[in-house]
């Protein structure tokens, strides 16, 4: 919750370490399976930007619905929308289960 | 980059008194809204070494012009990807009076991110809640009023396929221009965010330059938070540039300090939480939403039941391609030589004699037009409307997200599937379709992939030839061949080509009804395409081809041809003379090599094993497959990649063809058919 200045508390970066231990990369999840995003690897900040567009930010929550055979894509669902992810796309969001 | 295009929407912009700019994500409806307001009129505006076109149009509203600026659809305005640097570029060019953001009703948080955007950047908007039914049939009930008090812009819900609510957008429109003192420029995120905005726009306004693109103080600060390159280099070339930069690194240090992320992520979050937070204070679930469509659309992707159904729709849709299709070619062949063909020879032949240069033109207004119109025009007429009933439906989503692994060994992703499945019907329009590939990188391995998939018309030269004479067998083993080469070829390149593929992130969209007059409307602006590149090309080649036939200077190149034709792939001589004349049609190869045997050999020649043994036709097809699409293919692959790569696909698929066509020839010898 913002203060009365407006200002969102600053994360506790003692927790925030423990979370991303716990966050496994995105294209090893099963399909049904939730989390939020702990981290996305920021090899490519271009990627990272694009990313942020459509929602997929740390602290996002999303659900895998389907995951294509033969390293295909992972299908997930964040909010209303479902994006369609490159394993190697995948392997960057570091997320942890929920 | 350097805008070449600013002469061209700039130019647009000031032959009218009021000029709206139409954005939106993909697959909103916006072309449909484009199409209702402009009509079939339409330019498209290119920016150099960009392959995304913005669309410039007209709409009429009580006896005044306006002029259309249809932005590509994008989920964000800025230098990510190619889509959205153009985007950004039109609309900043534009200076548009107003903005007409459409709006995807059913996913109103992920689309409001965009025009928050186009909001801070102090543009006057007026939003479009499009698919308004959509989201009624799947129980979502949208307060349109509290959007507008809480966004501060007009918001008029419209259903763009019927042209519902499109009048009162324009009137919208009309007057948010007018307003024009009234652009929203208030705070809205979080007071970090905010103070750092206001400490830099206040710099900026201080040093009292005009800012690019007449940008207002405070967008053109949200953008140097944001790392917006163009804004970056033009505040570093100020007299005064560096303390400035300085004083934005310092305020982007400061929430990044604050907040435990780059200031560019955190105002990406505090705009999509502000997205969700509107989003989730004008919406109402009245209703559970049907399952039956989602658990249809679940079944496509499903790894199971999602291959089985793309093996049966593949299927299905090359038996439509070829039986509509070989019923409209006969229908309009017999047409055309029932009719038109006899009063064109007549007129040509009463008016130029019966002489070289009367047959000369009859290869190309009566041969040429006949064969676009047996062969070209009536499959690819066909395989468009298959192409828009799959886009139309979103199917084309599920066939990118199964294919993605295949591809993704290539060097491409799912969405090159798309293009792909359109190169077995024509290669013309496939390679029009590479525009969905965002990278130079991917569009080259692709569209040398295209080139080496048979065409509807080299299958015609398959099953008149391999089938007819040496059975089916050899027919399918010629598919297999080439689809083995096309593949190894398309991974040679992914291990050539500098780079490395991007990777796929794809918006799905459940399954849609598709709409027949939308389908038909995508098949004409595609065919049109098609008719504007592929028909002249077809006409002058037919022309100049007839002439060398007419007079004889055909038999000029048997000599020259002799070693790599007889010598190398073991073929008469008059085989590699039809082979080149080819070039123009595929299926002419066949024709063709009929003729002139009858011409070398005399008449009574008509059975290609009179003068060709199975192992003979075999080669014959298999390098009349591989080589060089055909002259429009080339035509359209220099549009799109630049004339030097396609001279160098048009020259490999060759050596390619000619290395096949020995190897198989040196095979056959040993293992006769």
């Amino acid at each position: 919750m913002p203060d009365d200045k407006g200002n969102l508390p600053l994360p506790d970066l003692q927790c925030l370490e423990t979370v991303s231990h716990l966050a496994i990369p995105l294209d090893r999840f099963k399909p049904g399976m939730a989390g939020t995003i702990a981290r996305i690897e920021p090899e490519d900040g271009g990627l990272l930007r694009y990313l942020a567009v459509l929602g997929l930010i740390p602290q996002a929550r999303l659900e895998v619905a389907e995951v294509a055979p033969f390293g295909g894509p992972v299908l997930i669902r964040v909010g209303r929308a479902e994006y369609a992810l490159g394993r190697d796309v995948a392997s960057k969001i570091f997320v942890e289960a929920t | 980059m350097v805008s070449g295009c600013h002469s061209q929407v700039g130019q647009w912009r000031e032959r009218f008194a009021l000029t709206f700019a139409l954005a939106g994500n993909p697959n909103v409806g916006k072309s449909s809204i484009f199409n209702w307001l402009t009509g079939m009129g339409v330019l498209a505006a290119n920016y150099p070494g960009m392959t995304v076109a913005v669309n410039l149009g007209t709409t009429h509203f009580k006896g005044q012009e306006i002029g259309i600026v249809d932005l590509p659809g994008t989920y964000a305005i800025g230098a990510v990807s190619e889509d959205q640097w153009v985007a950004r570029q039109a609309l900043l060019e534009s200076h548009p009076d107003a903005v007409l953001v459409v709006l995807d009703a059913t996913r109103l948080e992920r689309n409001l991110y965009l025009s928050l955007q186009l909001l801070d950047l102090g543009l006057p908007v007026v939003i479009a809640l499009n698919l308004v039914d959509e989201a009624w049939r799947g129980g979502l009930e949208i307060d349109h009023h509290r959007m507008r008090r809480l966004l501060g812009v007009p918001v008029v819900p419209t259903v763009a396929l019927r042209g519902q609510g499109l009048d009162r957008l324009v009137q919208a429109g009309v007057e948010a221009a007018r307003m024009e003192g009234a652009r929203s420029t208030k705070r809205r995120y979080g007071k970090d965010v905010e103070d750092a905005v206001a400490e830099i726009g206040d710099l900026l306004a201080k040093e009292g330059m005009a800012l690019p693109h007449a940008l207002p103080p405070r967008a053109a600060a949200l953008l140097l938070l944001e790392e917006d390159e163009e804004l970056l280099a033009w505040t570093g070339a100020l007299p005064d540039g560096e303390r400035i930069l300085t004083k934005v690194r310092e305020c982007a240090a400061e929430v990044g300090e604050r907040h435990g992320e780059p200031a560019s992520l955190r105002i990406a979050r505090e705009r999509h939480g502000l997205a969700g937070a509107i989003a989730s204070q004008v919406q109402r679930l009245t209703s559970r939403p049907s399952r039956v469509q989602d658990r249809l659309w679940r079944l496509t992707t499903s790894p199971l039941s999602g291959y089985l159904l793309l093996a049966l729709t593949v299927t299905g849709l090359f038996g439509f391609l070829f039986s509509v299709g070989n019923l409209l070619s006969d229908l309009l062949a017999s047409l055309w030589q029932a009719y038109p063909s006899p009063a064109i020879r007549g007129f040509v032949q009463l008016a130029f004699g019966e002489g070289v240069a009367s047959r000369t033109l009859l290869w190309a207004v009566d041969g040429g037009m006949d064969a676009a119109l047996s062969i070209g025009i009536p499959y690819v007429l066909v395989f468009y409307f298959m192409l828009s009933l799959l886009e139309d439906t979103g199917y084309l989503n599920s066939i990118a997200f199964l294919t993605d692994p295949i591809m993704h060994r290539l060097g491409l992703h799912g969405r090159a599937a798309i293009p792909l499945i359109a190169g077995g019907g024509c290669n013309v329009p496939a390679i029009l379709g590479l525009r969905v590939l965002t990278t130079m990188r991917e569009r080259i391995i692709a569209g040398t992939l295209i080139c080496l998939t048979p065409c509807s018309a080299r299958t015609a030269v398959i099953a008149g030839a391999v089938s007819k004479y040496a059975g089916w067998k050899p027919a399918v083993s010629i598919y297999v061949i080439t689809a083995c080469i096309a593949f190894f070829a398309a991974w040679g390149l992914n291990r050539l080509l500098p780079g490395q593929s991007a990777g796929l992130v794809m918006e799905m969209f459940p399954l849609r009804r598709p709409s027949l007059a939308k389908m038909l409307r995508g098949t004409w602006s595609r065919f049109r395409d098609f008719l504007f590149v592929a028909a002249p090309a077809l006409l002058v080649g037919s022309l100049v081809l007839g002439l060398i036939y007419e007079t004889g200077l055909l038999w000029i190149f048997t000599a020259p041809l002799a070693p790599i034709v007889e010598g190398w792939l073991g073929l008469p001589s008059v085989a590699g003379l039809t082979l080149i004349f080819a070039v123009l049609r595929k299926e002419l190869a066949l024709q063709l090599l009929v003729a002139l045997a009858v011409a070398k050999y005399g008449s009574g020649v008509t059975d290609l094993l009179q003068f060709m043994d199975k192992g003979q036709i075999f080669t014959y097809v298999l390098v009349n497959t591989l080589y060089i699409p055909c002259v429009a293919t080339v035509g359209v692959l220099s549009k799109e990649l630049g004339w030097r790569r396609a001279l160098l696909i048009s020259a490999f698929t060759i050596l390619l063809a000619l290395a096949a066509g020995g190897v198989a020839r040196q095979v056959l010898a040993v293992w006769t058919l």
